[in-house]
């Protein structure tokens, strides 16, 4: 009974660091592994929240008042009414299944899993939830400038583009 | 599962560790003309270089050069249009004033996936530690808690030699700093180790004093009253002055380390005191052991390995003799020696209480001195034995104790009358498991502060074998144990040197405790 309580306990304590990693409404294996950013030609992806709402799809250009995204087709969206907004500008590995594994390794630590186990559930999970945010940037976080650098055009919508035929990257 | 098998999943870790990020950075042609061409390095650490065009096309080099006018990229790549749909694919020489802006995205190692690598390493660590040194991790004895006045407190371990029924023993141990409230006093008694106890009765031996006054026992087996202790006034090790250490019950403590040839070899400290002609004194030693003995202890059951029931059964038939068990008076206790008016040192005693964790105080009765100045000596084997306190207590009789048996017994918050029955029935025993935990209760025959406590138990208590230690069975080492303990203790010193230092804070890092 006690064994079944402790692993509960450290089950809830992993579920609870583990929410705190950061996540997208972005579609299953659309955006690019880390590896592979370098070459890819589109932007990052966007999820906007408005007041009554929330959007998503690739980030296209942001300008000093506007933030483009596309989903099906090309959208402009006033900054002033965004509420809150996400970028992600690709895929970063999950650490939890290392961060559990590693959890479990430590019964190879004798009585001292009492400090190892511990010391995997805090400090993984913390590297977990660290690292799931190290392609993200948040606004109001950051000021929706920094989004920039994560859009198809960083150096904004180009003048003369025909923005009818702007779509967001096609899944894989 | 053995922990060896856990190594394929410790390397699947580290091939976890080598989760990279990637760094953004967007640079205007201006800027990089700033640069100047042998400036542009930075650049260069990003696999792919993108151009974006003012019309909204990208190219993509995958490898890249500036000419030296620092004008024009020239480059093998990929040009995208605005869908991002392939136009071309060869090598383009692009001048920069066509560029809109530069991107490059440099790859290193996530500082997560560091952490991880850091994790992993130490769990690697401890996993070889304890593979290769199974009998510094686990171990303990029958330990018991209370109260200081500000935290709950080791204040004993009792009858630690007790490795077996035969060798059921009394144990008393002084309660030098329990602070009893409203008359009553707490003792915790755990099992903290993979160690079966065995315990016949656990009582308080409370000796009446004045208050100022402190009561000792003797290693003579009685109390003693003593209405003033006095410090060294000098205290000279081989390393040198030790005074501070030892003048305090603080848990600052002296030690040495033992001998990289031989464990048994032996360290002497030498201590004065001044003392007034005529008056009775006796020394006051607070001392434990290292986990040097310990470790003997649990080489000798690894070497036993799937026969240590045997072994242990021999000695419970008496078939291994004292003589035989030599190793542990090659260890030896704290020898006290006195200086004779002609010079010489003269054995008055010596203390050879067990245990590696609780401080105990023990008093060896000296005499009377017609001089004003004594010499005491102490003889120990050099690694063997932690000094916490030493002085001289004068001696103004002996007492005679009050024993209290426990009021009450508590498991885990619930009174548990069985226990207690048994604690007051010498004919039964109370058998605890690892984790196990007790409260025992006493209520003290007068005000609180006019006495002194002893903790006095009995029982004995068995070692489980550990599976890491089967596999260090070996007959001929064992033998060389018992029949040749001095060429034992040498061929063992330098497998004890590579474990010392870290062995003390691992012991006490591994006492085993319910969740």
């Amino acid at each position: 009974m006690r064994n079944h309580k402790l692993f509960l306990t450290i089950a809830a304590i992993f579920c609870f660091l583990m929410i705190s990693c950061a996540t997208t409404n972005a579609p299953q294996q659309w955006l690019s592994e880390a590896e592979q950013v370098g070459s890819d030609g589109f932007g990052g992806w966007v999820d906007i929240r408005f007041p009554d709402g929330r959007i998503s799809g690739e980030l296209i250009a942001v300008t000093e008042d506007t933030l483009f995204f596309a989903d099906s087709m090309l959208r402009a969206v006033a900054a002033k009414e965004i509420v809150s907004a996400r970028v992600a500008s690709y895929h970063a590995s999950s650490l939890a299944g290392f961060v559990f594994l590693g959890t479990l390794s430590t019964v190879s630590n004798g009585f001292l899993l009492i400090f190892t186990a511990p010391m995997w559930l805090i400090g993984g999970s913390a590297a977990a939830g660290g690292r799931s945010y190290e392609p993200i940037v948040d606004y109001p976080e950051s000021p929706l400038n920094d989004f920039r650098r994560f859009a198809r055009f960083p150096q904004g919508l180009p003048p003369q583009l025909d923005r009818s035929v702007i779509a967001m990257k096609p899944l894989k | 599962m053995t922990r060896t098998s856990f190594l394929p999943l410790f390397i699947f870790l580290l091939a976890g560790c080598s989760a990279t990020k990637v760094e953004r950075q967007l640079t205007s042609p201006e800027t990089l003309l700033g640069y100047g061409v042998d400036s542009i390095g930075f650049l260069k650490a990003s696999p792919f270089l993108k151009a974006h065009m003012n019309n909204g096309n990208l190219y993509v080099f995958s490898s890249w050069d500036v000419e030296k006018e620092g004008r024009t990229i020239t480059g093998i790549g990929i040009l995208l249009d605005p869908m991002r749909d392939t136009v071309d694919f060869t090598r383009n020489v692009l001048g920069l004033d066509s560029v809109a802006i530069l991107e490059t995205n440099v790859l290193s190692k996530s500082g997560a996936a560091t952490a991880i690598t850091v994790l992993t390493g130490i769990t690697v660590a401890v996993t070889i530690f304890c593979i290769t040194n199974p009998k510094t991790c686990f171990g303990s004895c029958p330990t018991f808690y209370a109260s200081d006045g500000d935290s709950l407190r080791l204040q004993a371990e009792c009858f630690s030699s007790s490795i077996s029924p035969s060798l059921e023993a009394t144990d008393i141990d002084a309660l030098y700093h329990v602070q009893p409230v409203n008359g009553e006093v707490t003792v915790k008694m755990r099992n903290e180790a993979l160690e079966t106890h065995v315990v016949r009765h656990v009582d308080l031996l409370a000796v009446p004093r004045k208050e100022g006054s402190r009561v000792f026992a003797g290693t003579d087996g009685q109390f003693w009253k003593s209405p003033s202790v006095l410090p060294p006034a000098s205290a000279a090790s081989p390393e040198g002055d030790c005074l501070p250490a030892l003048l305090n019950a603080d848990w600052n403590e002296r030690f040495s380390l033992t001998d990289e040839t031989d464990l048994s070899a032996k360290e002497t400290i030498e201590l004065e005191f001044r003392v007034v002609p005529g008056r009775e004194y006796g020394l006051v030693v607070g001392s434990r052991q290292s986990l040097m003995p310990t470790y003997l202890l649990y080489q000798a059951l690894a070497y036993m390995g799937s026969d240590a029931g045997h072994w242990l059964a021999e000695i419970e038939r008496k078939n291994i003799t004292s003589k035989q068990g030599a190793i542990k008076h090659l260890i030896g206790g704290i020898e006290i020696a006195t200086r004779l008016p002609e010079g010489a040192w003269q054995s008055v005693g010596g203390i050879d209480e067990h245990g590696p964790l609780a401080v105990d105080m023990h008093m060896t009765p000296l005499g009377r001195f017609s001089d004003t100045t004594l010499s005491v000596q102490l003889r120990m084997t050099k690694g063997a034995w932690r000094l916490d306190y030493v002085a001289l207590a004068e001696l103004s009789g002996p007492l005679l104790s009050v024993r209290l048996h426990p009021r009450s017994v508590f498991k885990e918050g619930e009174e548990d009358k069985e226990a207690r029955a048994i604690l007051l029935d010498t004919t039964q025993t109370l058998v605890t498991l690892p984790g196990d935990s007790y409260d025992l209760q006493y209520t003290l025959p007068g005000a609180e502060g006019e006495y002194e406590l002893f903790l006095e138990s009995r029982g004995y208590y068995l070692e489980w074998i550990r599976k890491e230690w089967i596999e260090e069975q070996n007959p001929l080492l064992l033998a060389q144990m018992f029949l040749d303990p001095g060429n034992a203790l040498k061929r063992l010193a330098p497998e004890f040197k590579r474990v010392e230092q870290s062995m003390e804070d691992c012991f006490w890092r591994s006492r085993y405790a319910k969740p």
